[in-house]
C-alpha cells in the first residue's frame, strides 16, 4: 500500500537524478550520467504525471496500475489526494527519509545501483539514513523544518536500478537465445 | 560419415545469419586474378572521412579505425589508455553486452590497440557482414556514452590488468625507460595508465570528442570492396563532427640513460634515433634491423644475425633489433634481456656487433634485403596487420606508401647506406633504458656507449 501511495504522491519532477539534491555540501563533479527512462507511455498528460516519474521497478503490477490511473484524469485526481495523505501519515518523511531510502537494498541489483549513484546523491542518502537511525534511537522527529517535503520526495534510485535491471534482463536474453 | 555430419552441423548453424555471411564470394573473382593488384591500396575520401582499403579477395576482411589520439597527445597522464578501453562500450544505439554477443553470433572479433601515436578499434569478419561492422564501428566512434559507470566497473579493472601485465614484462619497462631518455616529454611519457588521475568518465568523453573527427582519423580496410566500404563509411561515419588534426610538441631527441629496479627480470634497450614511417621512411634502418637480427628465422638455431652470434654464447641471453616508425620521428632501439650476470657479460658483445656492421659484405646485405622482403609482404598478406601504419600515414600526410613502392625501396638499400646510417648512430648519443638487478647491470658509458 505504501508503495503505491508513494508511487501516487511522487511530485512532478525534474528530468535528472542531479537535479533534486537538496544539500548544501558544495556542488561535486558528478562522474556519471542519469540513465534515461522511458519505460512509461507517451500518452500521459503532462501536469497529472511527468514523463521522467520513475517506476518502482521492482514492482511490475504497481507500474500496470500508475499507467491505468494516470491514463484517466478523474481517477488520478480521485486518488492523488488519498495517496498524498497515506504518504504523510506513514511518517517516514518526519525523520527525514525519502521513499527510496526504505527500498530493500539486499539484493544484487539494488547494492549495483547504490554503487552507481552520483557520489553527492550516495552522501545524502547516507545522511538521511543515519539520522533517521538517530530519531530511531532517541524515539523522536525531526523539527517541522527538517522534515522532507513531497516535493523532495522523488525517485533518485529507481533510473538507476531499472538500468542495472535492462542490463540483466538483456543478459538474460543472450543467455537463453538458440539459434533458428 | 563424420565429415559430413560436421558440414551439414555448420550449415545449419549459419542459417540464422539471413545476409549469408559466405555467399558474396561467389560473386567476386577467383584469387588474386591477374587484373588487380591485390596489394594496391585505394584512397577515397567518403564525405570527409578518409577511408584507403585492399582488396585481396580473401574470404574474411579487417576494418580498423586508426585515430590520433595516442599517448604522446593526451592532454592528462593515462587519458588515451583509457579511451582505448572504452572502445565497444555502451553507445546510444546498443549496450556494451549487446555489441560483444552480436559480434559473437557474426563469427567477428573486435581488438583495439593502443600505441604512442595512435589509438585503433579493430575488426575482424567474414567478407559480407561488411555493412555490419562499418556501422559497428561508426557507432563506437560517433556515438558512445562514456557511462560513469562503465568507467569505474569494466574499464578501470582492464586498465589496472593491462598495466600489471606489461610492467611485470623487464622488456617493456626497458623500453619505456629509454623513450623516456630519448624523447622527456610527448613520446617520452607512459604509454599506458600509469598514473591515472585528475580525469573520469567526463574528461575522457571530452577527449573522444576533441579527436574523433574527420580530420583526425582514417578507416583502413582490407579484403574488402573498395567502393562498398567508401558507400558505407559516408553513410555510418557522417555524423563526425569536422574538426583538424592534434597536434603534440614537435619531438626532441636527447638521448640519456634511465635506470629502474625490477624483481620481475632483467632488461636493457639501447635506443637510437632511427627512422619515421610514411613516405619519409628511410629503408636503411628497417634493412639494418635484419642485419642485426636476434630473432632467428631458423628453429633451434640462434641465427646467422649479427646479434645472434653476439649472444649465442651467453646462456638465456636474448637480443633484438627493432625500428619503431613515428609520424615525425623514429627510434631505432636493441632490446637484450636475461639472467642479470650472463646479462652484463653480452652486453659489451652487443654493442660491438652493433660496430661491426662496417665489416658486412654484400651477401650479408642480400639475405637481410630477403628477409625484410619476406616480412613485408607476410605481413601485406595478412588482413589485420600494418593497419595502423597505413592509417598513421594517411592522416599524417594523406598518402599511402604502396607496398610495391616500399619493396622496391627495401630493394634499393646499399651497404654503404647501412653502414653510413650504422656510424651516424654509434657517433651520436644513445638512448638506454635498464631495468632489473641494478646492483649487477652495467651503465651506458661501461659498455661502449655515449650517452
Amino acid at each position: 500500500m505504501l508503495l503505491i501511495s508513494a508511487y501516487f504522491s511522487a511530485p512532478t519532477i525534474k528530468t535528472s537524478p542531479e537535479d533534486h539534491s537538496t544539500s548544501t555540501l558544495p556542488p561535486i563533479r558528478e562522474i556519471s550520467r542519469p540513465p534515461t527512462c522511458n519505460c512509461l507511455p507517451r500518452n500521459i498528460r503532462p501536469h497529472s504525471s511527468p514523463q521522467s516519474v520513475v517506476t518502482m521497478s521492482s514492482s511490475k503490477a504497481v507500474k500496470m496500475m500508475y499507467n491505468y490511473v494516470t491514463a484517466r484524469p478523474r481517477l488520478f485526481n480521485f486518488i492523488k489526494p488519498i495517496a498524498d495523505r497515506y504518504c504523510d501519515l506513514a511518517g517516514y518523511r518526519k525523520v527525514g527519509l525519502m521513499y527510496e531510502d526504505m527500498l530493500r537494498e539486499e539484493t544484487h541489483t539494488v547494492q549495483l545501483a547504490l554503487k552507481r549513484l552520483p557520489p553527492r546523491l550516495a552522501y545524502d542518502r547516507a545522511f538521511r539514513i543515519r539520522r533517521a537511525l538517530q530519531c530511531s534511537i532517541t524515539h523522536s522527529l525531526l523539527p517541522k523544518e527538517d522534515w522532507i517535503k513531497p516535493e523532495e520526495d522523488v525517485p533518485y534510485l529507481s533510473p538507476y536500478i531499472e538500468e542495472v535491471e535492462k542490463e540483466e534482463a538483456e543478459r538474460k536474453m543472450f543467455d537463453a537465445m538458440t539459434r533458428k | 560419415m563424420l565429415p559430413v555430419r560436421n558440414a551439414v552441423a555448420r550449415g545449419a548453424s549459419r542459417q540464422w545469419l539471413k545476409s549469408s555471411s559466405l555467399s558474396p564470394i561467389r560473386h567476386t573473382r577467383a584469387f588474386a586474378s591477374a587484373t588487380t593488384a591485390p596489394f594496391t591500396y585505394e584512397v577515397s575520401d567518403a564525405t570527409g572521412t578518409k577511408v584507403v582499403s585492399k582488396d585481396t579477395g580473401s574470404p574474411t576482411a579487417s576494418l580498423a579505425v586508426v585515430i590520433k589520439a595516442g599517448s604522446r597527445y593526451q592532454p592528462l597522464p593515462g587519458i588515451s589508455h583509457a579511451l582505448e578501453h572504452f572502445a565497444f562500450k555502451s553507445t546510444s544505439k546498443r549496450t556494451a553486452l549487446f555489441i560483444t554477443r552480436e559480434v559473437e553470433l557474426m563469427g567477428g572479433v573486435l581488438e583495439t590497440s593502443l600505441s604512442r601515436e595512435n589509438i585503433v578499434y579493430k575488426a575482424r569478419f567474414l567478407r559480407g557482414d561488411l555493412p555490419y561492422f562499418v556501422e559497428l564501428l561508426g557507432d563506437a566512434v560517433t556515438k558512445t556514452k562514456f557511462h560513469g559507470y562503465e568507467y569505474t566497473e569494466r574499464v578501470i579493472p582492464a586498465l589496472d590488468h593491462e598495466v600489471q601485465v606489461h610492467y611485470s614484462d623487464p622488456s617493456f619497462v626497458a623500453l619505456e625507460a629509454a623513450h623516456a631518455s630519448a624523447y622527456h616529454h610527448g613520446l617520452g611519457l607512459d604509454k599506458l595508465s600509469v598514473v591515472r588521475k585528475s580525469f573520469g568518465a567526463h574528461e575522457i568523453a571530452d577527449f573522444a570528442a576533441k579527436t574523433f573527427n574527420k580530420g583526425n582519423l582514417s578507416l583502413v580496410g582490407s579484403g574488402v570492396s573498395h567502393s562498398e566500404v567508401t558507400k558505407y563509411a559516408g553513410e555510418f561515419f557522417g555524423d563526425l563532427g569536422t574538426g583538424s588534426q592534434v597536434t603534440g610538441s614537435a619531438p626532441t631527441y636527447y638521448g640519456g640513460e634511465t635506470r629502474s629496479w625490477s624483481k620481475t627480470g632483467n632488461a636493457v634497450v639501447i635506443a637510437f634515433p632511427g627512422s619515421a614511417g610514411g613516405p619519409a621512411f628511410k629503408p636503411e634502418f628497417n634493412i639494418l634491423s635484419y642485419l642485426l637480427g636476434g630473432e632467428s628465422t631458423i628453429k633451434w638455431s640462434p641465427g646467422n644475425s649479427l646479434l645472434g652470434k653476439a649472444v649465442q654464447n651467453h646462456a638465456g641471453v636474448s637480443a633484438v633489433a627493432r625500428n619503431i616508425a613515428y609520424s615525425d620521428t623514429g627510434l631505432f632501439y636493441i632490446s637484450v634481456s636475461g639472467p642479470a650476470t650472463n646479462l652484463k657479460a653480452a652486453l659489451p658483445d652487443v654493442v660491438a656487433a652493433v660496430k661491426n656492421v662496417s665489416s658486412l659484405t654484400a651477401e650479408d646485405l642480400k639475405r637481410a634485403i630477403q628477409n625484410a622482403k619476406f616480412d613485408f609482404y607476410s605481413a601485406a598478406e595478412e588482413n589485420a596487420l600494418s593497419m595502423e601504419s597505413i592509417g598513421q600515414s594517411i592522416i599524417a600526410t594523406g598518402k599511402v606508401p604502396q607496398v610495391q613502392e616500399s619493396i622496391k625501396a627495401l630493394e634499393g638499400v646499399t651497404l654503404d647506406s647501412v653502414k653510413k646510417a650504422t656510424s651516424t648512430l654509434l657517433a651520436g648519443k644513445a638512448a638506454v633504458g635498464t631495468v632489473g638487478d641494478l646492483h649487477i647491470l652495467p651503465y651506458a658509458c661501461d659498455i661502449g656507449l655515449n650517452v
